[in-house]
């Protein structure tokens, strides 16, 4: 039969695709209804649950449902509403948060919640050299001696009786309140740690609305309600599945068939297709995300050296080319933050298409005949179309560009040293909405290294590393915004990248999964969805 | 005989040996910083250093492989720079799943590769023979994931006739969701089963004895069977037999293409990731795999053809 | 029967060098536009998709807007050369130890046997993923070199294993132990008498071999390690169209037959060669 098989599909290609509209509808009810279990698929696997070392995407997903924080994202939002914490003040000095704990919180075992935890769990972080958060709590006082193991307590985290807990910082950080939204931020027992050993990876304390049922790794990941949550408004589900390391495509033909309530980030094909079934449009949402795409340069090496050739590059893109390309999913950008970021200065528009101003600026710079470079990037979809893009538009300006593919891993070793390749696909994605999580560890100086350097430009400018610092510590958002959007001017002027996109996330849901829509910065967030089922069942259409 | 034995299983291990020592020594020159890949970008160059301490990686290579194999020796494989599981632990949830699409596949080989192969051999010259022929040439030339992507498409898809991908629950919803990564698999391995049997089959048809037990009287269908088709048995073991060992490398394409959470697609993950630990975990099971196979193999044809034991 | 006439009585073969002759044809004389020529403007649908196949456009385009037939016509071009540089270069290993390991037979061909041994030994995909890995990242990233490279070092062991037998068999012929008597030196009778008698087989494997290099470098493709952009290897266009197989097929289907296409067509031949140079040989 196998054989076959090329023949078959000769025959099959004539008939398109069916008309696949949803097979089930929502009913007319508005009030959530508890019950039914959600399931979802990601194409990543699941690295570890434990919080103080998960920072890949598919692993927050997941402790996202398990752990809750002290502060987190408005349902809808980028702003911070209390989560764990009734309420909190800071100080007048900027140095010193006070927090205040609801009551009656509690695990799934039923001990209670208290102060100590968040404490013991922190400096849990410090203790661990594998954690990649020490450099968010670097603000704190004390975390230098615990971490150099000269203390096993932080000096600057105190838990006051049970309900309160009080952070010193070092130095105001205005950004601060977000790094403890994270996942790692979230409270652990320090008796549960120690009967889970080694196994802490899969057995994460539940702060959270779920807990984990079960856990196939690699395979697949059961969450089910948990006892003494306070908020019953987020556990209208019975229970959450993910699949792990299903490929996109797959996803989306397992979401056509019924097998998943969602499917994410879905590939171009499949984007495009769904896009133009009607009946579909009403479950389908776009998200926009703090993420940013572009080429990175670094800024001693020639050509790059000159201010000119950067910007000349810059005007060589098409960047409306690549919003079709990335079938409408992109938005141009003009620097690092993305729509809807603090500090984002929404009047300053991207670099225009003009090669005619290139090739004047690269003529201006030295290089009448352009030149030619390497240019490495990651092996997949979108950077490759970007590759590809960006190769066919410079070459209209005389810049050749020989395209090398690398993997992540070595492609962030490599990139990351002065010797290093000096032209390459870059991405970022914000932890948090704030500019202290994307413009300062790509050009604050402070980030230049001989060796793992977090700005890959190596872009040293005084001027703007002062602003940054004094954003940093501003505690009045009006002033701090403005800084913010000089410092986007200055870097717009320097173009130590080639500002490209914006890319929007997609996700579709059935008809069913109601209350739901794709998280700014958590995306996949199920906590407040409900399944709109009868007799545990959704309606067929 | 024994003497044989012996020397061949010491080659196992030299081999074994050679092979994972190769691919440490391969997997060290791929210039990707571990500690960095496990930090993410934010890390100071001096947490950084601290992480590459704790996994020995900025001493040498040799101090590197003494320590990996002192590992070795107590079983213990290290762990996961990607997720800090045991390496062992990831081992053992994924040999299963290799060892059932192995199986499935090569029993998929052997229950439609032989009879198309005596089929062809009985019919020798005429339609079927060629039409086997073809099959078999289109099943060796078409790629892998050409095929698999097709049956997903066309069965699973569209047809619904059967799962897309994944693993399945057990029992008959396992067998549900094996049956097309196995064809998958198998496509290739029938042309050469069914070949083989034709050509050793085809052989065997002509010869004396068999010539006899048709005079005998025997009905025809025991002559092929029974007779004949008894010294095609020999290079079949062996064709298992190195099937095997390769398909329990796992097979990465198809376990790629169906969600199937086996030993290959750990391996590409761990190659693009170069997560060591889990690469040399892999290897060492496949290299042993392999070995055992060709180790079996050898001594099976050694057993069947004695003029084999003076080489 | 000559070996012309043995070799034209095998239909099969007849299809196969037709097909093959057609192929080389296409990859040198690359009829088709520019592979490399992206055209979102008018290379696309208002959204960004790809175009079906049309009277414009014979095979459609992909996703990037070039012409699939031109891609594919010169796809023929590059396919067909990293396959053959990968068979060449594991031919000249191949041979390399082969006749030495046949001629001289004793412990030097106990010893490169073991070689060969040890190599067959890997995990072929693993040691391919391996070296296409490894080799990207070094200076010669940016060519087809690691592919190359990766796919000669995977696939000279058969080979090897092929002439060792052929230059065995020749070693303890007549011709070759009266050369021996009368004192030529082995450099001498391998170069004159084994080297043209061993040229048959060595047509055949070197066929066979290209078909599989042709396979292999499909599937290092699609797991992404092939060679780099913007090169239209037909491996390389499966890989970036298979995410299109629902919407559209016809950036799998072309790639994909054409691959087919050429393996059958080599096969084939190397298959018609056999029976040539070695007539009922059993495997």
């Amino acid at each position: 039969m196998r054989p076959l098989v090329p023949l078959l599909v000769v025959a099959t290609i004539g008939c398109n695709a069916p008309d696949r509209g949803p097979r089930w509808r929502e009913t007319a009810a508005t009030t959530p209804r508890d019950g039914g279990v959600l399931r979802f698929a990601s194409q990543e696997r699941i690295r570890t649950l434990d919080p103080a070392i998960a920072y890949d995407e598919v692993s927050i997903y997941a402790l996202h449902h398990l752990l809750d924080t002290l502060v987190d994202y408005e349902p809808a939002g980028t702003r911070l509403a209390p989560r764990l914490a009734e309420r909190w003040e800071l100080s007048s000095d900027g140095l010193v948060y006070h927090f205040w704990l609801r009551s009656g919180l509690a695990y799934g075992d039923g001990r209670p919640l208290i102060a100590a935890d968040f404490e013991f769990s922190l400096e849990r972080v410090l203790r661990m050299p594998e954690s990649p958060f020490q450099a968010m709590l670097a603000d704190v006082a004390g975390v230098q001696d615990v971490i150099a193991g000269k203390a096993t307590d932080c000096a600057g985290i105190t838990a006051i009786g049970v309900r309160e807990l009080e952070i010193r910082l070092a130095r105001p950080n205005a950004a601060f309140l977000y790094v403890l939204a994270m996942p790692f931020a979230a409270p652990l027992r320090a008796d549960h740690l120690a009967t889970a050993g080694d196994r802490i990876r899969a057995m994460p304390l539940a702060s959270g609305p779920y807990e984990v049922g079960t856990w196939d790794e690699g395979q697949r990941l059961v969450l089910r309600r948990r006892a003494h949550y306070h908020d019953r408004s987020r556990q209208h589900l019975d229970g959450i599945v993910l699949h792990e390391g299903v490929a996109r495509d797959t996803q989306f033909l397992m979401f056509e068939r019924g097998e998943l309530e969602t499917a994410e980030r879905l590939s171009a094909p499949d984007y495009l297709w769904i896009t133009q079934q009607r009946a579909w449009a009403p479950y389908v949402h776009t998200q926009a995300v703090m993420n940013v795409f572009g080429s990175r340069m670094n800024v001693r090496v020639k050509p790059f050296d000159d201010r000119r050739v950067r910007q000349a590059l810059n005007y060589a893109l098409d960047r409306r080319s690549i919003s079709k390309l990335l079938n409408g999913t992109a938005v141009p950008a003009h620097g690092m933050l993305a729509p809807g970021a603090f500090g984002r200065d929404d009047s300053l528009a991207p670099y225009p298409y003009d090669p005619e101003k290139a090739r004047a600026l690269l003529r201006e710079a030295g290089y009448p005949a352009g030149f030619s470079v390497q240019y490495v990037t990651l092996a997949n979809e979108e950077a490759e179309k970007l590759a590809a893009s960006l190769q066919h538009d410079l070459a209209k300006i005389g810049v050749r560009i020989e395209i090398s593919l690398m993997s992540g891993p070595t492609y962030e070793t490599a990139v990351r040293k002065p010797d290093g390749p000096a032209f390459s696909f870059t991405s970022w994605l914000a932890d948090f909405p704030d500019p202290t999580s994307s413009l300062d560890p790509r050009f604050h100086s402070r980030g230049i290294a001989d060796e793992n350097a977090s700005n890959d430009s190596f872009y040293n400018n005084p001027e703007l590393d002062q602003l940054l610092d004094a954003a940093r510590a501003e505690p009045d958002a009006t002033k701090r915004a403005a800084m913010y959007r000089r410092a986007e001017r200055i870097l717009y002027d320097d173009a130590p990248w080639i500002w490209g996109y914006h890319q929007v996330t997609t996700e579709v849901r059935q008809p069913y999964v109601r209350d739901y829509r794709p998280h700014p910065m958590w995306l996949r967030d199920y906590t407040s969805a409900w399944l709109d089922l009868v007799d545990g069942e959704p309606v067929l259409r | 005989m024994i003497g044989i034995a012996l020397r061949r299983l010491g080659w196992s291990i030299v081999v074994v040996w050679f092979v994972v020592t190769a691919t440490f020594v391969m997997v060290s020159a791929i210039p990707a910083d571990p500690g960095k890949a496990m930090l993410g970008p934010h890390a100071t160059p001096d947490a950084i250093a601290k992480v590459n301490a704790l996994y020995c990686l900025d001493q040498s290579l040799a101090v590197r492989y003494g320590c990996w194999v002192d590992n070795l020796a107590s079983g213990n494989l290290g762990e996961s720079y990607r997720s800090k599981r045991a390496v062992t632990a990831i081992l053992a949830d994924r040999v299963w799943p290799t060892l059932q699409l192995a199986l499935a596949a090569i029993l998929l080989q052997l229950l439609i590769g032989v009879p198309l192969g005596v089929l062809a051999a009985v019919r020798k010259g005429r339609w079927p023979d060629r039409a086997a022929s073809v099959f078999g040439l289109l099943g060796q030339s078409a790629p892998t994931f050409f095929v698999g992507t097709v049956l997903l498409y066309l069965v699973a898809y569209r047809w619904e006739v059967l799962p897309i991908g994944g693993y399945g629950e057990g029992g008959w919803d396992r067998l549900r969701h094996l049956v097309l990564p196995a064809m998958t698999l198998a496509t290739v391995g029938v042309a050469y089963y069914a070949r083989m049997v034709r050509t050793e089959l085809a052989e065997t048809l002509t010869e004396d004895y068999v010539r006899t037990a048709r005079a005998k009287g025997l009905p025809e269908r025991a002559v092929v069977l029974r007779h004949a088709l008894r010294p095609a048995l020999g290079p079949l073991v062996t064709l298992v037999g190195l099937d095997l060992g390769v398909l329990l490398g796992g097979a990465v394409v198809t376990e790629a293409i169906f969600a199937w959470p086996g030993l290959g697609r750990e391996t590409l993950q761990a190659i693009l990731d170069v997560d060591m630990p889990v690469i040399l975990g892999v290897v060492v099971v496949s290299a042993i795999a392999i070995a055992i196979a060709n180790l079996v193999v050898d001594l099976v044809q050694l057993g069947l053809d004695p003029r084999l034991r003076d080489r | 029967m000559s070996p012309a006439r043995r070799f034209l009585a095998h239909r099969g073969a007849i299809v196969g060098i037709v097909l093959v002759a057609i192929l080389v044809a296409i990859a040198v004389i690359a009829p088709g536009g520019d592979p490399l020529a992206l055209d979102v403007e008018h290379g696309l649908s208002e959204l960004g998709a790809p175009l079906a196949p049309s009277s414009d456009a014979v095979l459609g385009t992909d996703h990037l807007g070039r012409d699939v037939w031109s891609r594919v016509t010169a796809g023929a071009g590059t396919s067909l050369g990293v396959a053959a540089f990968a068979t060449l270069l594991a031919l000249m290993i191949g041979l390399a130890v082969g006749l030495v390991a046949g001629y001289s037979s004793g412990w030097i061909d106990g010893a490169l046997m073991r070689l060969v041994d040890l190599v067959l030994s890997f995990p072929f995909l693993l040691l391919a993923i391996l070296l296409a890995a490894l080799l990207r990242e070094s200076s010669l990233a940016g060519s087809s070199a690691p592919v190359v490279l990766t796919l000669a070092i995977v696939g000279w062991t058969p080979m090897a294993r092929v002439i060792r037998g052929k230059a065995m068999t020749l070693a303890r012929s007549e011709m070759v132990v009266a050369a021996r008597a009368i004192g030529a030196s082995p450099t001498r009778i391998v170069l004159r008498y084994v080297l043209p008698n061993v040229a048959g087989v060595v047509v055949v494997v070197a066929v066979l071999g290209f078909a599989q290099n042709l396979l292999a470098e499909s599937v290092l493709s699609y797991l992404g390690l092939g060679p780099p952009p913007p090169a239209p290897t037909w491996g390389r266009m499966l890989y970036e169209g298979r995410v299109y197989y629902r919407t559209a097929p016809h950036l799998v289907l072309a790639p994909g037959l054409a691959i087919l296409l050429a393996v059958v067509a080599f096969n084939l031949l190397g298959e018609g060669l056999r029976e040539v140079f070695d007539p009922k040989e059993r495997r």
